[in-house]
């Protein structure tokens, strides 16, 4: 990914600059079907993350286990009352798919937020500063690219217990690192600008160069990455719920829906089907969108 | 695909790489109509069967070695395997005679100084068994000649020391000489099966011991293949990949009964379900009326019916119908909405105002434990006690049940093997045990009396009075026993048992 | 070069500690492994008497400092589980690894890289847009999902391919296609985005005008360069393919170290989890290493001083 990125921002000199370029990228967003189809995804998604309780009257943990396993309502034994059949313990699986979102989506946004603080921070600093600073996050860097991240958020888990919250931890603590070289990369190439050297003699402090132009000017790379990210975080969360260290089920998440269901794959195919596709979908949505992004942004490229 | 096919020779430059980095098992490969493939969801973590602790893995090492008495197809039952007799000189003495012209798979004869020796290795330090438990009560060996071994004891015990646990007998000479590293993958038993291979997590190959006492087994070769996904378990035996699976889920026993080659058998497990209230802590739970309640709330033949597909057996008593101790005229709880309120009501919580408790599960460890804690939590929901589910992998899990710590519910499975009910109460409720969370000196009083009461009747009768109180007291919520179910390709006829054993030298050519 | 490899070698001893420490770290705060090796009902005294024996009960400072000292000899200690030596454990899977990562990564080059180059030659065409939907797919479902769907069509209802275990290479099919689903997709797109690029380049149309030959000619040019990215991402990939086997080599009940890893993290089976860590890392590092130098190959201009 970060070959694929470096170049994707090109360096501005001047704030208005960038503005009127962020328009122009817009508009050419706006142009991109493939694009356009994953922006209304997300917006779908987003809608029933933030409007869950009022799309569905349904309590996602309203058990029935007088109706387990219920099918979908077009196939023989389903009805109105569960649209796309409820799961092994009675609960309507289209109100746990929309209360689902809302796992996802807070899974998502929380990593990019935890692991793009950090890696962002870091791939500055290392990039302006370089020497010693540069040395140290080079290291730890190192570290953590050495480590397989299955097991490192598997041993977080651990650590913590179940929650929402770890699983966030844990995969945000294994993304930091993709931002770090990209960041990293850029600040090199832009320290050694006109502009910044225009700072430096203007007598701007360093936190004020990092902050108001340098920040700005990565600002389209890690926007990119972050969405690759937000999709990297949704599926491993349910990787997460397959080893048993997912979201705890009284908070319904697309992954435990999906690695519950997996037992009845063969029986009944509805419980894992729907989840998987909720899945499947939102990432392509945010998959999609990070593609019209990054053309946006970097019309030269491919 | 056949089940030990000969390796494929395959052409292409691809396909060379794979095979030369592929570091196939080799050896000639036993036919198929002999072999029986038993597949469990995780492979034997070592071969030296004083070392281990799982029932997988006592499942492979009971083809290897033998035990003086093993437990057998019924609560109480017992039957001889290398001990023929035994009798009780007194009180805190058992005398085993041993079976005679018994040897190892080495050559070396079995004889008592070998008993003495596996009981030692256990209790002695330097290896840090597990199995150190399971030797508490002994309290030495004395082996007056070659065919003779008496367990002493300290105290009296109501049951026999050489039945009471795994104890299983090995080879004296052979360990000293080769040392613990190498008897964990080279065993030397007097078992019906030698082992010919092993590759961890691929398969573990066992032929017939040809010099075994007991004669002649139906299965020349035995072979064990660890699966550990449950679908993945399910589709290895409809492709026949394997002929017996453990832990069969039950939304599968439509396609495997009705299978072609495939069909179902199943056996009342002495394994419980349980929920225990941490009554040790300040809480809700330290009040008898809500534990009374939520007993009368949970309505456990519908978590069976529905979460275990009808497989298990609703249980009215911590003692199980299928445990020596039990007695059916102890009363039980039955599911009953009106008086789970009316009591709830009484303690202070109407329609269960106020009353929020956090459950804990372990995920993974028994069938369908997470599921079964969810129902739980959603049928007290409907008596508005607010349940939330705190799901965790096993050894977080019980380091926190052990330390008694923040769980005001917690699941749990028990197993006893020889489905004696003082496993029970000698485990979960005695004040001591660390996976008790209840205090009642009258129970440890009773429990102890139990314990070393040697005449049935009057021990009977001690259990019958635990139950009473346990039933009044309600530390529990009794669920139900699982019915363990397994599936087998038709090739192969086999009756499951109730403590979880396979035993390949049990199963015939179906 | 040699300043550059010491360097490199450097970096890569100190990436090894700090890997095997913060594992040594993080998994001995969480709990020590008595309570999966001695049977339930174990009293208190019992288990207290287990952890001494094991040297659970000491500080971990000190537990640590036994480890570095005994792990700087190359000596990571025997596993708890199955009492025998952990890198001999972890070495003992390491093959069933390396043919299910093998497999996964020849897919992954030879279908991902081809359906890439395709699909940039063919733009807007069935061809392309075929491969772009199955690469999203690819790129968007979970492993073990993958995994279970294709047991359920190629095993059960098919019975083209076992359902698990290892074997000849019929075993090897599902749960390598598994394992590369995602790399494919990965590389399938970003091979066709650098041939886009190449083929959108100046001299490229140039060579179009003069005629096939020289198309020829710039092809080879273009593709040269389009190989940079195409092959640090293959490492990254191939890195990330050893993370990826913990939950295929689960779900086909594959005999590699991605499942010792796991059991061996459930269990706490320390001197094992660290044993997987270190080959990990170590493989990680090569790899790096490898695509460094292969850089140098592709392309001669980059220098390593």
């Amino acid at each position: 990914m970060a070959t694929a990125l470096a170049g994707v921002a090109p360096p501005r000199d001047d704030e208005f600059a960038e503005a009127s370029v962020h328009v122009a990228a817009l508009r050419r967003l706006a142009r991109d079907p493939a694009a356009i189809v994953g922006g209304v995804i997300v917006a779908i998604v987003a809608v029933c993350a933030i409007f869950a309780p009022l799309i569905t009257r349904v309590d996602p943990n309203a058990q029935d286990l007088t109706a387990t396993l219920t099918p979908p309502m077009w196939i023989a034994g389903g009805n109105h009352a569960h649209v796309l059949g409820t799961d092994n313990l009675g609960r309507d699986l289209l109100t746990r798919i929309i209360w689902g979102s809302r796992v996802s989506a807070i899974v998502g946004l929380s990593v990019v937020a935890i692991g793009g603080t950090i890696g962002v921070t870091a791939g500055l600093l290392a990039g302006y500063r370089r020497g010693w600073v540069d040395a140290v996050i080079a290291r730890i860097t190192d570290v953590q690219l050495a480590f397989p991240l299955v097991l490192l958020a598997v041993a977080i888990v651990a650590v913590v217990g179940p929650g929402l919250w770890t699983v966030i931890a844990a995969i945000g603590l294994t993304s930091w690192v993709q931002y770090v070289r990209v960041v990293r990369a850029e600040t090199m190439s832009l320290r050694e600008r006109e502009f910044v050297a225009a700072a430096v003699a203007a007598g701007a402090s360093s936190p004020r160069i990092l902050a108001r132009h340098l920040l700005p000017n990565v600002m389209s790379a890690v926007i990119v990455l972050g969405t690759f990210e937000i999709a990297r975080a949704i599926v491993f969360e349910s990787s997460l719920s397959f080893l048993g260290l997912g979201v705890p089920p009284t908070t319904p998440s697309w992954g435990g829906m999906l690695s519950d269901g997996r037992q009845y794959l063969d029986t009944a195919w509805w419980t894992a089907l729907f989840p998987g596709l909720a899945i499947m979908i939102a990432v392509m949505g945010v998959n999609l969108l990070g593609d019209g992004l990054r053309d946006a942004l970097d019309p030269g490229g491919g | 695909m056949g089940r030990m096919a000969p390796r494929m020779r395959v052409k292409g430059v691809g396909f060379i790489i794979l095979s030369v980095l592929l570091l196939v098992p080799a050896g000639p490969v036993p036919a198929a109509d002999s072999t029986v493939t038993i597949s469990q969801g995780v492979d034997a973590d070592t071969l030296n069967p004083l070392a281990t602790t799982i029932t997988p893995t006592f499942n492979v090492v009971g083809h290897l070695y033998e035990r003086l008495v093993d437990f057998g197809t019924s609560a109480g039952q017992y039957d001889p395997k290398l001990a023929v007799s035994w009798k009780r000189i007194n009180p805190t003495t058992e005398e085993y005679k041993l079976r005679r012209g018994v040897t190892f798979s080495n050559g070396d004869p079995f004889t008592s100084a070998d008993v003495k020796f596996s009981v030692e290795w256990i209790k002695d330090k330097v290896n840090v068994s597990g199995q150190t438990p399971y030797v508490r009560n002994i309290d030495h060996v004395d082996t007056p000649d070659p065919y003779t071994v008496r367990f002493v004891s300290t105290a009296p015990t109501a049951i026999e020391l050489g039945f009471a646990q795994p104890i299983y007998i090995v080879d004296a000479k052979y360990f000293r000489e080769k040392g613990n590293a190498y008897v964990a993958d080279h065993p030397v038993g007097t078992g019906p099966y030698v082992l010919r291979e092993w590759h961890r997590d691929d398969q573990l190959v066992m032929d017939a011991n040809p010099k075994w006492w007991g004669g002649h087994v139906a299965f020349e070769h035995a072979v064990f293949k660890p699966i550990p996904e449950a679908g993945a378990r399910v589709a290895a035996l409809r492709t026949g990949g394997t002929d017996l699976i453990t832990n069969v889920p039950y939304q599968y026993q439509i396609q495997l009964t009705g299978g072609q080659n495939t069909k179902l058998v199943s056996t009342r497990s002495y394994r419980q379900l349980f929920i225990a209230f941490n009554t040790l802590q300040p809480g809700p739970q330290q009040n008898k009326l809500v534990r009374q309640a939520i007993n009368y709330a949970v309505d456990v033949p519908a978590i069976v019916k529905n979460v275990l597909g009808g497989r298990g057996f609703e249980l009215t008593s911590p003692i199980p119908s299928n445990y020596v101790g039990f007695d059916p005229s102890v009363p039980a709880y039955k599911h009953d909405l009106a008086k789970a309120k009316e009591l709830l009501a009484k303690a202070g919580y109407p329609d269960g105002k106020g009353l929020t408790l956090t459950l804990n599960a372990p995920t993974g460890r028994y069938n369908r434990d997470k599921e079964i804690a969810e129902a739980v939590a959603g049928q007290l929901q409907a008596v508005g006690i607010q349940t939330t589910v705190k799901p965790q992998e096993w050894v977080a899990y019980y380091a926190q049940v052990a330390r008694r710590a923040e769980t005001p519910l917690y699941e749990l499975g028990w197993n006893v093997a020889n489905a004696d009910a003082d496993g029970v109460v000698s485990a979960l409720f005695v004040s001591t045990a660390p996976l008790s969370c209840y205090n009642n000196p009258e129970i440890d009083r009773l429990d102890l009396l139990a314990a070393r009461e040697i005449v049935p009747a009057k021990r009977k009768a001690l259990f019958k009075q635990i139950a009473t109180i346990l039933h009044e007291d309600a530390p529990w919520i009794v669920l139900f026993q699982y019915e363990d179910l397994y599936a087998t390709s038709k090739r192969v006829r086999w009756q499951p048992r109730g403590d979880e054993a396979i035993r390949a030298y049990e199963m015939t050519p179906g | 070069m040699l300043t550059y490899l010491a360097r490199r070698a450097l970096g890569a001893v100190w990436a090894l500690i700090g890997v095997t420490s913060v594992v040594f770290i993080i998994l001995h705060l969480t709990g020590d492994p008595t309570s999966v090796m001695m049977p339930p009902e174990a009293t208190k005294a019992e288990m207290d008497a287990f952890r001494h024996a094991q040297g659970f009960d000491r500080p971990l400072i000190v537990q640590f400092g036994t480890f570095a000292l005994a792990a700087a000899h190359g000596d990571l200690g025997l596993s708890l589980r199955h009492q025998e030596p952990a890198m001999g454990l972890a070495l003992e899977r390491l093959p069933a690894t390396a043919v299910l990562g093998g497999s996964a990564f020849l897919i992954v080059l030879l279908v991902g890289v081809p359906a890439g180059i395709l699909s940039a030659l063919k733009p807007r065409t069935w061809i392309d847009y075929t491969a772009r939907g199955v690469a999203l797919i690819g790129q968007s479902a979970p492993t073990y999902w993958i995994g279970l769907m294709l047991i359920l069509l190629f095993a059960v209802r098919l019975g083209w391919a076992p359902a698990s275990g290892i074997g000849d290479w019929h075993n090897v099919v599902l749960p390598a296609a598994t394992l590369g689903f995602f790399s494919t997709a990965k590389l399938m797109r970003l091979t066709r985005a650098a041939m886009l690029e190449i083929l959108g380049a100046d001299y490229m149309r140039t060579a179009r005008a003069k005629g096939l030959t020289a198309l020829r000619v710039s092809l080879g040019h273009g593709l040269r360069n389009a190989w940079l990215p195409i092959v640090t991402q293959l490492g990254v990939e191939l890195g990330g393919l050893l993370s990826g086997a913990i939950i295929t080599e689960t779900v086909f009940a594959w005999p590699g170290v991605g499942r010792l890893a796991v059991q061996a993290v459930f269990e706490r089976d320390f001197p094992v989890v660290e044993a997987v860590v270190l080959i990990a890392a170590t493989l990680f590092v090569l790899l790096n290493l490898a695509v460094d130098l292969l850089y140098a190959v592709i392309d001669p201009r980059i220098r390593y001083a």
